[in-house]
């Protein structure tokens, strides 16, 4: 096994995660050494002697040094580079003049946002969402990842961390697109160690509402088969930014694509893996529980320790 | 021959080695053979059983548990290198010493007990 993290020596077991559901990528190493500092830039590069990769760059939040019956350690805990965001709250010096956005693209303001955290190393893709064309919307006393989330949600895109820092504002359905990356299985030469798979409409959502600016509105519905006849479960977007009628339509069409789905989830773990990346599709075969075809990686955590390296994913499709 | 620890004269009578490295064992469902993943090779264990003359040596040698300083181990094979020793357990014999070197009938004897690490 392999694993590198800045500024670590000794160690003694560590993990990553990262999902569709949470803010940020996070990493918790226990070792013996640190030479790191609060906020220095780190690095978790990590799989087998001779295959691995950096799978993380981020932020050290947390130091914690133990000393016990068990020995003296350190505990570190980084998170990756949107934390800038989820700690920078816009509030204006001058609350007469505060920060203000006109005619803008989507993917143009997530960039202002970031910025405004100190986050420079950005992707994105225009989703073709203009907002606040109509005249200056003030942006004040909320965090920035909050407004971010909200024209990603929007624009039914999504707002992730790469691997090398990089912060994207591109669509990643949560859902399997195009070819699998890899092919997950059982028996010899597999490597699934345990598999969960499960199915329910909690989330689905086949009628979403999107309301905008002075009374603009959309509705974007479809019959659901999972559902009883003729039932909606329903979901409201809103937001005054998005002060035309296209920019609601696009809202209420994207997130129906998105959330019209049922959600059908496998829970598995496998024999570490440092390629699988989150939001990769991927083939999973488990013949008892009926576990077949493409999936969507939404949560992935890897641990290293005593008890191996060991890979967990959650899956949707 | 006698042995010493940390400079301490010890009539060792058992010397009992332990020497461990952890794999973990993952079991991927249907397969036939585990997947072993080498993690660590943990320092090696000793566990020696030795007499012990005089109470002074035996108060030096349960001295040599209480710092933090490893203490180097010589046996009729040469130095063994540098052991902590993680404890000692000693137990007084009714009996006099008789046969070991340079020992007094009027000292006590003791058989002690040590487990050691090695540094």
């Amino acid at each position: 096994m392999y694993l590198d993290v800045t500024g670590v020596t000794g160690f003694i077991k560590g993990s990553y995660s990262m999902g569709y559901g949470t803010p940020q990528a996070s990493i918790d190493v226990e070792c013996t050494g640190f030479s790191g500092s609060l906020n220095d830039v780190i690095t978790m590069d990590l799989g087998y002697a001779g295959s691995h990769a950096v799978i993380f760059t981020g932020r050290v939040k947390e130091i914690t040094e133990k000393r016990s019956r068990a020995g003296w350690n350190y505990n570190v805990r980084a998170y990756d580079e949107l934390i800038l965001a989820a700690d920078f709250f816009i509030a204006a010096d001058d609350p007469d003049s505060p920060y203000s956005i006109y005619n803008i693209a989507s993917e143009d303001l997530v960039e202002d946002l970031l910025n405004l955290a100190s986050i420079t190393s950005y992707s994105s893709t225009a989703p073709g969402l203009t907002l606040a064309t109509s005249g200056p919307y003030q942006i004040d006393r909320v965090y920035a990842i909050d407004m971010i989330n909200k024209v990603a949600t929007m624009a039914g895109y999504h707002v992730w961390t790469s691997a090398n820092g990089t912060v994207n504002f591109k669509q990643l359905l949560p859902y399997p697109v195009g070819a699998p990356s890899h092919a997950l299985t059982v028996g010899n030469t597999g490597e699934l160690i345990e598999l969960a798979r499960g199915v329910s409409e909690e989330s689905l959502r086949n009628r979403i509402v999107a309301y905008g600016a002075a009374g603009l509105k959309s509705v974007a519905s479809a019959v659901s088969p999972h559902l009883p006849a003729g039932f909606y479960k329903t979901a409201i977007i809103g937001h005054p930014i998005m002060d035309t009628q296209a920019a609601v339509d696009k809202c209420s069409s994207e997130n129906l694509t998105i959330m019209n789905r049922l959600s059908e989830s496998v829970q598995c773990g496998l024999v570490g893996d440092h390629t699988i990346l989150f939001g990769q599709t991927i083939t999973v075969t488990e013949a008892k529980t009926g576990t077949s075809g493409d999936w969507f990686v939404s949560n992935i955590s890897h641990s290293i320790s005593g008890s191996g390296f060991i890979t967990q994913l959650s899956l949707t499709k | 021959m006698a042995h010493t620890l940390g400079g301490h004269t010890l009539y060792v009578t058992a010397d009992d080695g332990a020497n461990s490295v952890i794999h973990a064992e993952l079991n991927v469902l249907d397969s036939t053979a585990s997947t072993i993943q080498h993690f660590a090779k943990p320092s090696d264990r000793r566990r020696l059983v030795a007499h012990v003359i005089t109470d002074a040596t035996m108060n030096s040698i349960k001295a040599l548990s209480s710092g933090s300083a490893a203490a180097n181990y010589t046996s009729d094979q040469g130095s063994q290198g540098n052991y902590y020793i993680i404890s000692v357990g000693s137990k007084r014999l009714r009996g006099r010493p008789i046969g070991f070197d340079g020992s007094s009938p009027t000292d006590s004897a003791y058989i002690a007990t040590l487990d050691m690490i090695k540094a």
